[in-house]
C-alpha cells in the first residue's frame, strides 16, 4: 500500500492515491454510513409513532427512506470493498466475453477483449467501399449548446430590460438592474455572434464521409479509402492524416483531466483549392497502411489507444474544421498466422 | 516478516503470444501454514502512466485454508490460454503490463502481494523485474 508521507492540504490528490491507511478510511466510511442509518431508523420511529402534523407525511417518508437506503447501501458497499481484494472484485464484476461457440454473432470485442466494439462500422455499409466509418464528434451538439446558451442570455436580457424600462417609467430606476442589463447585453452580443458562427459553420461545411475497404485492420496491412466532402465554400486546403493517439484520463481531486499524446501521425492526403457547391462535392480515393509493430486499438476505463483518420479543412472565409473517424486496429497474431 | 512467494512460468523468457497456453506454478515459504487464511492467484493486466490505473483479470483462483487444503504453502500449478488482446505495450503516457499476481492473506497483518511480469505479444515493452 502506498501512502503519501507529505502532502499539501490545499493540493488535490491524483486518482486513488491515499494520504491515510485503508483501515482508517474503512472505519471512517463505516462510521459515517452507520450514523446515517441510525438517523434514518430514529426518524422512522418518530414518523410512525409520534408523527408531526405540521410537516407532510409523504415528504418525511421520502427523507427517511433516503436516509435508510444511503446508510444501508453505503454500509454494504463499504464492507464489500474492504472485505475482498481488488482482483477478486474485478473478477466478479468484469464483463465476461461470450464463450458460447454456438452463438451466431460473436462480437469481435468478445474475441478481442479491451478492443472497442466495431458494431458501428459493420452495421454501416459504404456507397463506394465496403464500410463507412463513424464520426468521432458531431458539430450538431456544439451548435445546440451555443444556441441554448445564447437563447438563455437573451431571455435574461429581455427580462432585465422590461424590469429596467418599467422602473424608469415609474420614476424609480433600479441602478443595480441597469448595471446588470449592460453586462447582460455584452454577454448576449458575444453569445449570439458565437451561435451564428456555429450555425454558419454547421450549414456551410456540410457532410464529411469516409469509407474504407477492409475491417478490422491489422499492423502491416494496407487499405483503400474514399473521402467525400459536401458543403458550400471555397476550400483553401484539406489534409487527411492517419493518427494513433494515446489518451489518459485521470482525476485530480474533483477535476477530471484528459491528456493525449500522438504516438503516430502520417499525412496521407493533401488537397489544395477546391470550390464546393451544392451540385459539386469533393471526392477523393486514397490508400493508407498501418505500420508494423504498432499498438492495436485499446479501450480501458481510464486509458485508451485510438486509431483514426483525421480530416482538417481550411476554408477561405470560414474557421478551420476538423473531423475524425474511428478505425479499429486488431493485434497481429504470429502464432495464428504461422498455423 | 513477509512470507516468501516464488512464482514460476513455463517459459523462462516470459514471452508469450496471444492464444498460447501458459503454465504457472507458485509456492509459499517463510510462513506457518496456519498463519495463511487464503491465497489468490491471478493472471491480469494493469496500466500505468499518466492516467488512473485500469485492470483486467484474465484468470482468477482463490484457495482458502480448510480441511481439503490445510497447507496452502505447497507448490500449486495452474494453466491458462492467454487472450488475443490487449498486448503488452510501452507507450509514452500509457503502459500496459501483463503479470501473474499471487496474494497471500495472513491471519494477522496485511495481505502480501508478489507479482511476476511477462510479455504478451511482440511489441516493444518495458519489462520490470518482479517486485
Amino acid at each position: 500500500m502506498r501512502v503519501a508521507r507529505l502532502f499539501g492540504i490545499l493540493q488535490k490528490k491524483r486518482g486513488d492515491r491515499r494520504s491515510g491507511s485503508a483501515l482508517s478510511g474503512f472505519v471512517g466510511e463505516i462510521a459515517f454510513f452507520l450514523l446515517v442509518l441510525i438517523l434514518g431508523m430514529v426518524s422512522l420511529g418518530f414518523l410512525l409513532f409520534a408523527p408531526d402534523e405540521s410537516l407532510g407525511f409523504w415528504l418525511l417518508l421520502l427523507v427517511v427512506v433516503s436516509l435508510l437506503v444511503i446508510g444501508g447501501g453505503g454500509l454494504l458497499l463499504a464492507y464489500i470493498h474492504y472485505g475482498i481484494s481488488p482482483e477478486r472484485h474485478r473478477a466478479i464484476t468484469q464483463k465476461r466475453p461470450a464463450l458460447d461457440l454456438l452463438k451466431e454473432n460473436v462480437l469481435s470485442s468478445d474475441r478481442f477483449p479491451s478492443i472497442p466494439s466495431d458494431t458501428a462500422i459493420i452495421d454501416s455499409p459504404g456507397t463506394r467501399l465496403r464500410y463507412r466509418l463513424p464520426r468521432f464528434e458531431s458539430a450538431f451538439w456544439p451548435m445546440l449548446a451555443a444556441s441554448l446558451f445564447s437563447l438563455s442570455w437573451l431571455a435574461v436580457t429581455v427580462t432585465l430590460l422590461v424590469t429596467v424600462v418599467n422602473s424608469v417609467l415609474n420614476a424609480q430606476p433600479y441602478w443595480l438592474f441597469s448595471t446588470m442589463l449592460l453586462g447582460s447585453i455584452v454577454v448576449t452580443n458575444w453569445a449570439t455572434r458565437y451561435c451564428y458562427r456555429q450555425v454558419r459553420h454547421f450549414t456551410r461545411v456540410g457532410t464529411t464521409m469516409m469509407e474504407i475497404s477492409h475491417h478490422p485492420l491489422i499492423p502491416g496491412s494496407s487499405c483503400e479509402g474514399f473521402f467525400l466532402q459536401s458543403g458550400s465554400m471555397k476550400l483553401r486546403s484539406l489534409r487527411i492524416s492517419l493518427v494513433c493517439e494515446e489518451q489518459a484520463t485521470y482525476r485530480q481531486g474533483t477535476d477530471l483531466r484528459i491528456e493525449t499524446h500522438h504516438a503516430f501521425k502520417q499525412k496521407i492526403v493533401s488537397l489544395e483549392n477546391h470550390d464546393l457547391r451544392s451540385d459539386r462535392v469533393l471526392e477523393h480515393e486514397f490508400q493508407f497502411a498501418i505500420p508494423e509493430s504498432v499498438m492495436h486499438s485499446f479501450r480501458g476505463e481510464h486509458n485508451q489507444v485510438q486509431w483514426k483518420l483525421v480530416v482538417r479543412g481550411k476554408p477561405e472565409s470560414h474557421p478551420r474544421f476538423t473531423r475524425s473517424f474511428l478505425l479499429i486496429v486488431h493485434p497481429r497474431n504470429p502464432a495464428r498466422e504461422a498455423g | 516478516m513477509d512470507p516468501l512467494v516464488s512464482i514460476m512460468l513455463c517459459d523462462p523468457h516470459r514471452l508469450y503470444q496471444p492464444g498460447q497456453r501458459m503454465r504457472c506454478s507458485y509456492q509459499i515459504d517463510a510462513i506457518a501454514a496456519e498463519a495463511i487464511q487464503a491465497v489468490e492467484a491471478s493472471v491480469l493486466w494493469i496500466t500505468s502512466g499518466k492516467g488512473d490505473e485500469d485492470m483486467g483479470i484474465h484468470e482468477f483462483h482463490r484457495r482458502v485454508s480448510d480441511d481439503e487444503n490445510p497447507d496452502l504453502r505447497a507448490l500449486h500449478e495452474f494453466e491458462t490460454s492467454l487472450p488475443n488482446s490487449p498486448l503488452s505495450f510501452d507507450g509514452t503516457i500509457l503502459k500496459l503490463h501483463w503479470l501473474v499476481r499471487v496474494k497471500v492473506f495472513q491471519e494477522k497483518g496485511p495481505a502480501y502481494t508478489q507479482d511476476l511480469p511477462f510479455q504478451l505479444g511482440t511489441l516493444a515493452v518495458f519489462m520490470e523485474e518482479a517486485s
